[in-house]
């Protein structure tokens, strides 16, 4: 489950002291630019020429801990997020400081900590009058997207949906669509596919209302996969979903983890809709790019692309792709994607008569989706 | 503060004295000292002069002290808790009766007749108590996320009354019971470390509560945690149980009854029946013994034999306390497949025959359990024709169950047996049953649709 910000410009505090104020501001263009060691060093510098916490400071720590975890040391931006939580001024920066806090040590998979971290804070936030914000809701989903990942999914699905119910109250479209997306998320993770495609809608229409576009691109992206999974599948009102998706990310800075999946899911929906060539054409990129990077981004692209050469009438090629998923999946740990994964190549097996892979695949199925091997 | 105001202005007018009296004979029956009433609101001296009808206490102490004395603003002022008082504890008493009697749609109705009705000058612990024995209604009715919202609320507001332990166990058994293990076990543990600070931890609920977080421990993985749960719940409430306490109550009874003494066995009966509720404690106890028993089984390297013991003291247990047809079922399963593990097949077999009368009582989830451990059985003694018909029974009861972890397990556990028989197909299909029960969805890449 991801969290859903629709994207916050961590920077722009006004603290009487320009200078600085101009030099965060660089930090946080170099940080969009993907210059994420320029960043850290501004950001550090602001941050030193600081004498006390202030809101510069806990603008200037936010942007700090981004940078340090886009270089992949989380370990350090969880270092300085806690400090800011600690000692920043309680505003709602410091939640959102509270709320990446909370994702990093998710991240790190430390679950019952970064519970831990953003309870706490939920406490505080009573206290001090700033739980009606949309900087809260955002903490909540982001608490239960943890809960979620430890295994309470029904908490983690109630607790979004209660803050989709207060931002409602509240009258914060943008708190209320961060809220129905991740409780769309988990219902899509529970299998429970018209009740997150009604909740992904819901979000969508609240976050085109807001001109939030990053936002809803992803959204259309992740609804057209929803229809996809749906019994029966409505593979062209996905096909029509995810093409807008796709027109939107071209000229969008998505990050690549998400457009690896779009393409994924925008190749089977042309596939299903009988538009092979298609399907090969938007995999180009996802299999160029190998498995190094993003493992089950590319044996899903494999299986697409079995499925083609399947249909083509090239068994041979289309069990060539499979085992080369099934290479890909073997060596890497288990999780629901993956379960997933191996679920439909057991179909796929079997379609192509080969009982014992089938068998393999569906038992691996099971296993990565959280069975236990019997004795 | 929400207070009738005709009660404020009687609160200022009534004599100070009678009021002070009727002060005085609350927190006396409350069992309170005059600093426990007033707690860090007022003086003990200053409590001591309103009882004396010195002084008037001003409306917000009025109000702590009837909070604290399990009282009413009303009852203090007035004298009397009026017709509607009686009403709603007798109101709650039935929803009480009808939750025990098991029918909790009319529990959950009269319970939630006494909230709807009460109002801020009722008594608290009434309202209090109707939330819970509500909330439980729901809990029995297997609307568990309405249940959880309202134990959620009941258990926030920190323990108030005696209902507050058994909202929490509620709250941690439906969080279990709906998949969320971690959840249960911050709650339960919340709750464990209060049981152990008031000198709780060898009672009923302490027991109720040590299964719920045992099997939450076990779920995420920590069994070694769980056995220890179990084994100091059982270690703790052994010696201390009702049940036994009962039991010698009434053997004194009979002693003295055979000398001749019906006074003193009079009473003596008398008190071994009020030590009501001992056989629903003692079949707690007896759950957790079983459920020592199937952690042993578990893990890389499992206990048989001292699985089996357990599972067989526990199976006496039960016998004596009367078990739930499921509870009784479980702790068979177990003990069926601790006797497997040890070789004893035939044995094994004939402990899950003595299940047969049951099976119309129990749900259809363990009636799969005890033909997949048949199939085991059979399949250890190279019965392949028993095998696939104790199979065929396991696959009809799993077809019957919604999507679950449990089944999962069980469909998986089938998957092997038939691997291991040479039945392919059967166990193809039976892990890509496993898979979906762990609630992967079959659509969407398939070509063909599978059966």
């Amino acid at each position: 489950v991801e969290e859903t910000s629709g994207g916050d410009g961590a920077a722009s505090v006004c603290d009487g002291n320009d200078g600085l104020q101009q030099r965060l501001d660089l930090a946080e263009l170099s940080l969009n630019a993907g210059a994420a060691e320029s960043a850290l060093g501004e950001a550090e510098a602001v941050v030193d020429a600081l004498e006390r916490p202030s809101a510069l400071w806990t603008a200037a720590q936010l942007v700090r801990a981004s940078a340090l975890a886009a270089l992949g040391r989380t370990h350090e931006a969880v270092d300085a997020l806690r400090q800011t939580v600690a000692l920043g001024p309680h505003d709602r920066k410091w939640v959102h400081a509270a709320t990446l806090l909370v994702s990093y040590v998710r991240e790190i998979g430390d679950f019952d900590a970064s519970i831990a971290a953003g309870e706490e804070v939920i406490d505080d936030l009573r206290r001090d009058g700033l739980a009606h914000t949309d900087e809260a809701v955002q903490l909540r989903v982001t608490i239960a997207a943890t809960y979620f990942e430890r295994g309470d999914v029904h908490h983690a699905t109630r607790m979004c949906r209660r803050a989709a119910e207060q931002a409602e109250r509240d009258g914060s479209e943008r708190a209320c669509a961060a809220a129905y997306w991740n409780t769309s998320i988990m219902e899509g993770r529970l299998g429970h596919l018209s009740s997150a495609i009604e909740l992904a809608q819901h979000a969508l229409a609240l976050v085109e209302s807001q001109h939030e576009h990053m936002w809803a691109t992803q959204l259309r992206s992740q609804l057209g996969a929803f229809l996809l999974r749906l019994s029966p599948p409505d593979p062209t009102t996905a096909l029509e979903v995810l093409e807008r998706a796709s027109r939107d990310y071209a000229y969008s800075r998505a990050p690549s983890a998400d457009l690896g999946h779009h393409r994924v899911t925008l190749a089977q929906a042309r596939l299903m809709t009988g538009d092979p060539d298609g399907a090969l054409a938007a995999l180009t990129d996802v299999l160029a790019a190998g498995p190094q990077n993003q493992p089950i981004v590319y044996a899903g692209g494999l299986v697409v692309q079995g499925r083609v050469l399947a249909r083509a009438g090239d068994p041979a090629g289309a069990r060539r792709a499979y085992v080369g998923a099934i290479t890909v999946l073997t060596g890497i740990g288990a999780d629901r994607r993956t379960a997933q994964l191996w679920l439909d190549l057991g179909g796929l097996l079997a379609d192509l008569g080969d009982a014992e892979g089938a068998t393999d695949a569906y038992r691996r199925a099971a296993v990565a989706g959280g069975v236990q091997l019997p004795r | 503060m929400d207070i009738d105001p005709d009660l404020a202005y009687l609160s200022r007018t009534v004599d100070a004295a009678v009021l002070g009296a009727r002060i005085k004979a609350a927190r006396v029956a409350a069992g309170l000292t005059q600093s426990e009433l007033v707690g860090e609101h007022a003086s003990a001296a200053y409590l001591s002069r309103i009882e004396a009808g010195a002084r008037r206490p001003e409306l917000r102490l009025l109000v702590e002290i009837a909070r604290r004395a399990n009282t009413t603003v009303e009852q203090l002022v007035r004298g009397f808790g009026g017709e509607k008082q009686i009403e709603l504890r007798l109101t709650l008493h039935r929803a009480r009766f009808a939750l025990e009697c098991g029918d909790p749609a009319q529990a959950l109705e009269l319970a939630g007749s006494v909230v709807d009705q009460s109002s801020s000058s009722d008594v608290p612990a009434v309202v209090e108590d109707a939330q819970v024995v509500y909330a439980l209604a729901l809990e029995a009715l297997g609307r568990l996320d309405d249940a959880i919202i309202s134990l959620e609320d009941i258990v926030a507001a920190g323990p108030r009354n005696r209902s507050w332990v058994g909202a929490s166990v509620a709250l941690a058994r439906c969080h279990l019971e709906v998949g969320d293990a971690g959840r249960a076990i911050t709650v339960g543990e919340a709750l464990a470390d209060h049981l152990a600070k008031v000198d709780l931890s060898a009672t009923r609920p302490a027991l109720e509560l040590a299964r719920v977080l045992a099997r939450a421990h076990a779920e995420r993985g920590r069994r070694d945690r769980a056995i220890e749960i179990c084994a100091d719940a059982v270690k703790a409430v052994g010696d201390g149980l009702m049940s036994t306490r009962a039991a010698a109550y009434r053997a004194a009874s009979a002693a003295e009854a055979e000398r001749g003494r019906l006074a003193p066995a009079l009473i003596l009966a008398e008190q071994a029946h009020e030590l009501a509720g001992a056989a629903e404690e003692a079949r707690v106890y007896a759950a957790v013994q079983s459920q020592l028993g199937v952690l042993l089984l578990g893990g890389d390297t499992p206990d048989a034999e001292k699985a089996r013991t357990t599972l067989e003291a526990a199976a006496t247990a039960y016998q004596t306390a009367g078990a739930h047809p499921a509870e009784l079922a479980d702790n068979h399963v177990a003990l069926a497949r601790a006797l497997l593990l040890e070789g004893q097949r035939a044995r094994a077999l004939e402990v899950l025959d003595e299940l047969s009368g049951l099976a119309p009582e129990l749900p259809r989830l363990t009636v799969a359990e005890v033909a997949v451990t048949r199939a085991q059985a059979h399949a250890a003694a190279g019965d392949a024709a028993a095998t696939v018909a104790a199979f065929a029974e396991a696959a009809s009861a799993l077809e019957d169950v919604q999507t679950d972890r449990r089944a999962a397990q069980l469909w998986f556990e089938l998957g092997a047996v038939l691997d291991g028989a040479g039945e392919r197909d059967k166990a193809s299909d039976a892990y890509r049953r496993a898979a979906v029960s762990t609630g992967l969805t079959l659509s969407g890449v398939h070509t063909l649709q599978r059966r």
